[in-house]
């Protein structure tokens, strides 16, 4: 301990380090974060490639007679070809759009959402927040998979429905979390200076407690967003989510289990597309929770 | 202690009520059944008088008062192909319930065993294992499993039965149960890790130890006897994940429980079997949860304390 103490003593580039290079630092150090920031890189690039590689209307959602269910590695098909003559491999890079631009809009609402509901009951306290957090223990009670069908039950089954549907089942849990942040802070010190300065209510939200417990928010919206992809496949799986001919995974999932007896490539590689996205954000959520929030360290 | 757990089950009754009124507001708003009954050709008069011959000319919280009226003596209206609801949903719900209680039994004989021996071994290569897999756990989306334990058991070695349970129950509750209990494993395991390293670490089993006590004492006795509190709890929690997961499993293996039986209603839009089958699942949840709860109160000294004020 003294040893190390008087060693960044003696280095005073150590001491500059300003937090975010700090966390940077931190976050490197975890194996597990590192590969999976490299996984949603990866992914990102193969994904963005694939928007400019491929045409939507002949590639993708195109019907290629020619080429019906060809198994991995024929006619030049890596993964093989679906029931409508489409390259697997062409569909899963271009739905990778899909399934991210789903699981970070979906958690982005819900986090922004919950953020302000959580942080008001928190803050304010009383009357206000026994009632707002009744009403997220209420919703929390219909188990969410349910609660989400319903609410694509009342919208009706489309992309934009199910990224609705799914960040306001989400809010209930960012709500408990962000209370349970902004909680301990309501109290502190610093929050008291700022109302003796007559700091107004609102500014003190915005730019005390906010800011000091973005660590756990950021943290929770990160493995969130893996959760989300995983559940979005469910629902387009299901019917009720991504419909058919857009290359979501799940709505591809779907359409295999027709064949899947004679052609189980169908259904193994957007499983592992799925189970590749939501592991690169899990591992990331994991670093960045070593990184930016010491405490909850196991 | 009879005051808790009489306090306990007052409380639900309010929650109930909140729950079930929001799920019956919202299907309201998936439009006029009228309309889809009658068709366009239908005349202003003719859906008027269709209107009040179903109810459904008074306002939303008469109908929903006149809705759990029924719904508490057992009647949960008529589907669209003109079947009773409860007649169809008390035939499904076992199978539903069936499949929770061997999953739940099945993730609790392997995660338990898991988190304790990945304590104990805390580190070791086998703990990195265990929680690699368990992190894989809960990236893939349980369908998906499904799917593959389908191919793999089914297909390719042909031992199980994969859809329905016309081949014998026992046989067919296999490769759901397997894989419904997979989402719960990845939790529960870590669960147990948490709360028994916890229980290693702390100081009175360090004075055990101090003591002479055998580590096999200590970790299987001492440990663990504590350990097991919040683990008996997060059991209650995952029986909504469960209820959740069936959804999907039981399309997949076309299990004639309330899962495939919601999804089916929702996609042809009976609203009727969604709304009931939606509030009486979100019941049964909140009552195992008040149930763990007061068996928790039970076992647990200091809420028994609270209580009885002592």
């Amino acid at each position: 301990m003294s040893k190390k103490s008087e060693k960044t003593m003696a280095t005073p580039d150590l001491k500059k380090r300003t937090r975010g290079q700090q966390i940077w630092h931190q976050f490197c150090k975890n194996k597990g974060s590192v590969v999976g920031m490299a996984m949603i890189i990866i992914l990102l690039i193969v994904g963005i490639y694939a928007q400019f590689a491929y045409d939507y209307d002949t590639d993708i959602i195109g019907m290629n007679v020619d080429s019906i269910l060809l198994f991995p590695g024929q006619d030049g098909h890596l993964i093989g070809t679906d029931h409508m003559g489409r390259d697997m491999l062409a569909r899963l890079l271009y739905g990778a759009k899909y399934s991210i631009l789903i699981g970070v809009l979906a958690t982005a609402i819900s986090t922004v959402i919950g953020v302000a509901i959580g942080a008001i009951a928190a803050y304010v306290g009383g009357k206000v927040e026994t009632v707002m957090m009744r009403l997220v223990e209420i919703l929390m009670m219909i188990p969410t998979v349910l609660l989400t069908i319903i609410l694509v039950a009342v919208m009706g089954v489309s992309l934009n429905n199910l990224i609705w549907a799914l960040s306001l089942s989400g809010i209930p849990f960012m709500a408990r979390q962000v209370r349970a942040a902004v909680l301990p802070l309501k109290d502190s010190e610093f929050v008291e200076a700022a109302k003796a300065l007559g700091v107004s209510d609102f500014m003190i939200l915005m730019t005390h407690i906010l800011p000091n417990s973005l660590s756990p928010i950021i943290v929770q919206a990160t493995i969130r967003i893996g959760v989300t992809i995983v559940s979005a496949s469910v629902y387009s799986f299901l019917g009720l989510g991504v419909p058919s001919p857009t290359p979501e995974w799940g709505a591809m999932l779907s359409d295999a289990r027709v064949n899947m007896r004679q052609y189980p490539f169908l259904v193994i590689y957007p499983g592992l597309a799925i189970m590749w996205t939501t592991m690169g954000f899990n591992l990331m959520g994991d670093g960045l929770r070593d990184a930016l929030d010491p405490k909850l360290k196991k | 202690m009879w005051k808790y757990v009489v306090k306990r089950i007052l409380q639900l009754i309010p929650i109930i009520l909140l729950v079930s009124f929001l799920v019956f507001w919202l299907m309201s708003l998936t439009g006029d059944p009228v309309r889809n009954l009658l068709g366009d050709q239908a005349t202003q008069e003719q859906i008027e008088a269709k209107r009040a011959e179903l109810g459904l000319d008074k306002p939303l919280v008469v109908r929903y008062g006149i809705y759990m009226f029924d719904l508490v003596r057992g009647d949960m209206g008529e589907a669209l192909d003109g079947k009773s609801v409860s007649e169809q949903f008390g035939q499904r719900f076992p199978y539903t319930m069936l499949l929770c209680g061997t999953s739940i039994l099945l993730t609790v004989i392997i995660s338990v065993p898991a988190g304790i021996f990945a304590a104990t071994h805390k580190d070791s290569l086998l703990d990195t294992g265990i929680s690699v897999f368990a992190l894989a756990g809960i990236s893939v989306p349980v369908f998906w499993i499904g799917m593959l334990l389908i191919l793999l058991f089914g297909v390719k070695l042909g031992w199980l039965p994969t859809s329905g349970i016309q081949q014998g129950l026992a046989k067919s509750l296999i490769l759901p149960t397997v894989c419904s209990s997979v989402q719960c494993l990845a939790a529960m395991e870590r669960m147990t890790r948490a709360s028994m390293l916890d229980n290693l670490n702390s100081d009175y089993l360090r004075t055990a130890r101090a003591k002479g006590v055998k580590e096999k004492t200590v970790v299987w006795k001492h440990a663990l006897g504590n350990a097991l509190i919040p683990i008996i709890t997060s059991i209650g929690g995952q029986i909504s994940l469960l209820i959740g997961g069936a959804v999907s499993l039981e399309t997949v293996f076309s299990w004639p429980g309330i899962g495939s039986y919601v999804v089916a209603a929702v996609r042809s839009g009976d609203y009727n079997v969604v709304t009931g089958s939606v509030i009486v699942l979100t019941v049964v949840v909140s009552l195992v949860t008040v149930a763990v709860d007061i068996a928790y109160a039970f076992v647990d000294p200091r809420i028994k304390a609270k209580y009885t004020g002592k």
